[in-house]
C-alpha cells in the first residue's frame, strides 16, 4: 500500500505543470498576455533558491527624495499589490478594459518592464499638452466648454520603481487635475522591485 | 516454501518495472525540462534596476551606461499567438483584442515619443 501511494505521488510530481512549483497563487500558475505583439507567460521564477541580484536588490535610497511612500496617498485611489495587478492584467487588460501604466522614464522601461504595460513618464505630467493626448487615447473626451466626458474612461494601474519611489503618485495627481476619474485609477505601491523581488516576470524592449 | 517461489518472483518482477518505469519517466521530465530552453531550475536572473532617476525625461541618468555593463538577460517567454490564444482562451485573448491594445499602446508610444522630443 504504501508502495502504491508513494509511486502515486511521485507521478503526481512529475505530471504537475511547468509553473506550478511556485505558483502565483494557489489557483493560477501563470497568465498570458500580449506585449508589444509577443505572447508572453506572467509566472514565477520557479527555482526555490533564487535570490534577487543587481541594482533591485538595493534596499536603501536617500530621503528626502526617495522616501517610503504611504500605503495610500490619496483616499480615493485604492492600492493594489502583485496578485491584483495580475489580475488585472488577466481580466482588465486582456478584455481592452485597462492599461497598466509605468510611470519611470522610458529608458527604464526599454530596459525592463512588467509585460503589457506601457510607458507614460511622470515627468509628462507636466505637459498639457500631451496629457491631453494620452487622455484621448484613454477614454476621456474632452468637451468644448472645456469640461472631461469620462464616460469611456478604461481603468488604469499605475506603478514606478517601488514602495520608495514618487513618480505614480505625480503621475496620478497629473491625471486627477486633468479630470480622470479616481475610481479608474489603482495605485500599485509596491511596483517594479516588489514584481522583481517575487519572481515575475518581466519583459525588455529590443 | 516452493509454492510461494513463483508468486515472490511475480512481485519482484512487477516492482522492479515500476521502478524502472519511474527512472524512466524522471529521466524523459529531467530531458524535457532541459531541452525546452527555459529550464526552471536555471532561470536567468532578470536584469538589474536603475538607481530612481531624477532625471528630466529624455535625459539619463549619471550611472546609466555603468549599470548597462551589468545588464543581463531577463526572462522572457514568447509564444505563438495561436498557442496563446490555445493555452489562454479562458481569459479572452484574441487577435482583436490584441490589435486594439497594440492600438492603444502603439498611439501612446507616439504620443510620448513625440513630447520628450520637444
Amino acid at each position: 500500500m504504501k508502495l502504491v501511494l508513494s509511486i502515486a505521488l511521485l507521478f503526481s510530481i512529475l505530471s504537475a505543470g511547468k509553473y506550478d512549483r511556485v505558483k502565483i497563487t494557489e489557483d493560477m500558475s501563470y497568465v498570458l498576455v500580449y506585449h508589444k505583439g509577443h505572447a508572453i507567460k506572467i509566472h514565477r521564477i520557479q527555482d526555490i533558491k533564487n535570490h534577487l541580484t543587481g541594482t533591485y536588490a538595493k534596499i536603501s535610497y536617500p530621503c528626502p527624495g526617495q522616501c517610503i511612500q504611504p500605503i495610500s496617498f490619496n483616499d480615493q485611489i485604492e492600492t493594489v499589490g502583485e496578485v491584483e495587478v495580475v489580475k488585472f492584467i488577466k481580466n482588465q487588460v486582456n478584455n481592452n478594459k485597462g492599461v497598466v501604466i509605468d510611470a519611470r522614464p522610458k529608458k527604464l522601461y526599454n530596459q525592463e518592464t512588467i509585460p503589457s504595460s506601457i510607458n507614460i513618464p511622470f515627468s509628462l505630467s507636466q505637459n498639457t499638452k500631451a496629457m491631453d493626448n494620452i487622455l484621448a487615447v484613454l477614454g476621456v473626451v474632452k468637451k468644448p466648454n472645456g469640461t472631461f466626458n469620462v464616460k469611456k474612461a478604461i481603468n488604469l494601474i499605475v506603478y514606478c520603481n517601488g514602495p520608495w519611489c514618487s513618480k505614480s503618485e505625480q503621475l496620478i495627481t497629473g491625471l486627477l487635475k486633468k479630470g480622470y476619474p479616481a475610481d479608474k485609477i489603482k495605485y500599485y505601491r509596491g511596483g517594479f522591485q516588489m514584481w522583481k523581488s517575487l519572481g515575475l516576470t518581466t519583459v525588455k524592449t529590443k | 516454501m516452493r509454492q510461494n517461489r513463483p508468486a515472490f518472483a511475480f512481485k519482484l518482477a512487477i516492482i522492479i518495472i515500476i521502478l524502472l518505469g519511474i527512472i524512466i519517466m524522471g529521466l524523459i521530465f529531467m530531458l524535457n525540462t532541459i531541452s525546452s530552453g527555459n529550464n526552471p531550475y536555471m532561470v536567468a536572473q532578470p536584469a538589474p534596476l536603475l538607481e530612481e532617476s531624477t532625471e528630466v525625461a529624455g535625459e539619463t541618468t549619471s550611472n546609466y551606461l555603468d549599470i548597462l555593463e551589468h545588464y543581463k538577460e531577463v526572462e522572457m517567454e514568447e509564444f505563438s499567438q495561436d498557442q496563446a490564444k490555445e493555452e489562454n482562451s479562458a481569459s479572452l485573448v484574441s487577435q482583436n483584442s490584441e490589435a486594439s491594445k497594440n492600438a492603444i499602446s502603439s498611439r501612446i508610444d507616439t504620443i510620448v515619443s513625440q513630447a520628450l522630443k520637444e
